[in-house]
């Protein structure tokens, strides 16, 4: 148990009509879970929570042990990044400066390699950026302190097929570390299919499928195949 | 420097860690990996493929269980040493020979080919169970 870094149970979240329901599901260090499922089916509320960003309404949700959501010391060790998140109007390069400062744990060299993989101008202001461009930011801001669990929301949107290859590679680096872990929620099924070790698949608020990868795509399919099979493409 | 490479490729449709397997194979076989050479680790490969640990986890065990590499435990994957290629191929010509001669003994017997299959499987499954306990 004290191996897992997150471990859910009975956990039920409701937002008006909508409702999320999962019972027992954990996360162990050193693996890449791939979150799908069509729009709507939960996948940003499940990584929400786990951040802590929102509270549920029943069921237990221990990240490294605690609950974000009681205990926020938590998100030190969790980085989380999502399309819709604000950034601070500044350069860029000041914004990274700011920043590091709040991370004792924040890697200067890091950041540099990539912001510079990334095509980044650290002189660009954060609000004139482009949406390809904020994604990638907001990308090395939740990466940059080399957090324990790393939550990742559509992190591929509005990124070029260069984009996406540094994202994959950025994600498989973090898991050269076996004591860290990566989800990564996308619509891009074929970068979830390539480098994660289990699924999570989730269809109008319930798990519909969960476990390895290749188990559960099978051979001679690909992942999309696989969904439009299990009646959760979209 | 490593002096070689693998290309993954997404469109052929076979699956990356069959793709792994090929090419470590193919370099093995034709002696650009070198008998006792290191591998990269699972992780690293990961990385440098852009491929899932699992893949390239399952890659590693099936090249091990074709006799191609050897896994020692916290020190990493090398490519066998040939005497140990010669004995797993050794071990498929023996265990070919033993089976010829049960075959013959079954067609003696006046055994079907269905029956002769029904048992084998029976005894190939009741070991898989075995392992799963």
């Amino acid at each position: 148990m004290s191996s897992e870094l997150i471990h859910i149970s009975n956990l039920e979240i409701r937002r008006g009509a909508f409702s999320l329901e999962i019972d027992q599901w954990s996360l162990r260090p050193g693996e890449v879970v791939g979150l799908v499922g069509p729009n709507g089916a939960g996948k940003t509320t499940f990584l929400e929570r786990l951040a802590g960003l929102r509270g549920s309404r029943a069921g237990k949700v221990s990240v490294l042990g605690r609950d974000p959501r009681v205990d926020p010391s938590v998100r030190e060790e969790l980085g989380f990044m999502s399309d819709d998140m604000p950034l601070f109007t500044l350069r860029i390069g000041a914004l990274l400066r700011m920043l590091s400062g709040y991370y004792p744990n924040w890697d200067a060299g890091l950041v540099e390699t990539l912001v510079e993989k990334f095509k980044l101008d650290p002189q660009d202001k954060v609000h004139k950026l482009s949406k390809g461009q904020g994604t990638r930011l907001r990308l090395i801001t939740a990466m940059a302190f080399r957090p324990r669990i790393l939550l990742l929301d559509e992190p591929a949107t509005g990124l070029d097929v260069m984009g996406r290859r540094t994202l994959l590679e950025s994600v498989l680096d973090i898991v050269r570390d076996p004591e860290r872990s990566v989800i990564i929620s996308s619509h891009m099924l074929a970068d979830v299919e390539r480098v994660a070790d289990r699924l999570l698949v989730l269809d109008q608020g319930k798990v519909i499928r969960e476990g390895r990868t290749d188990s559960l795509v099978g051979e001679g399919r690909s992942l999309e195949e696989a969904l439009l099979d299990w009646g959760a493409a979209g | 420097m490593r002096d070689w490479e693998i290309r993954i490729s997404e469109a052929s449709g076979v699956p990356y860690y069959r793709q792994i397997v090929d090419q470590i194979g193919q370099l093995i076989r034709s002696g650009h990996l070198a008998p006792g050479e290191k591998l990269p680790s699972v992780r690293e490969l990961a990385a440098e493929l852009l491929v899932s640990l699992i893949t390239t986890r399952r890659a590693y065990a099936e090249l091990e269980n074709a006799g191609l590499i050897r896994r020692r435990q916290g020190y990493g994957s090398f490519v066998a040493e040939e005497i140990e290629r010669a004995s797993h191929e050794q071990a498929l010509k023996k265990i070919r020979e033993d089976f010829e001669e049960t075959l013959h003994a079954a067609r003696r017997m006046g055994l079907e080919n269905a029956e002769i299959h029904r048992v084998f499987e029976e005894l190939i499954e009741g070991e898989d169970e075995d392992h799963e306990q």
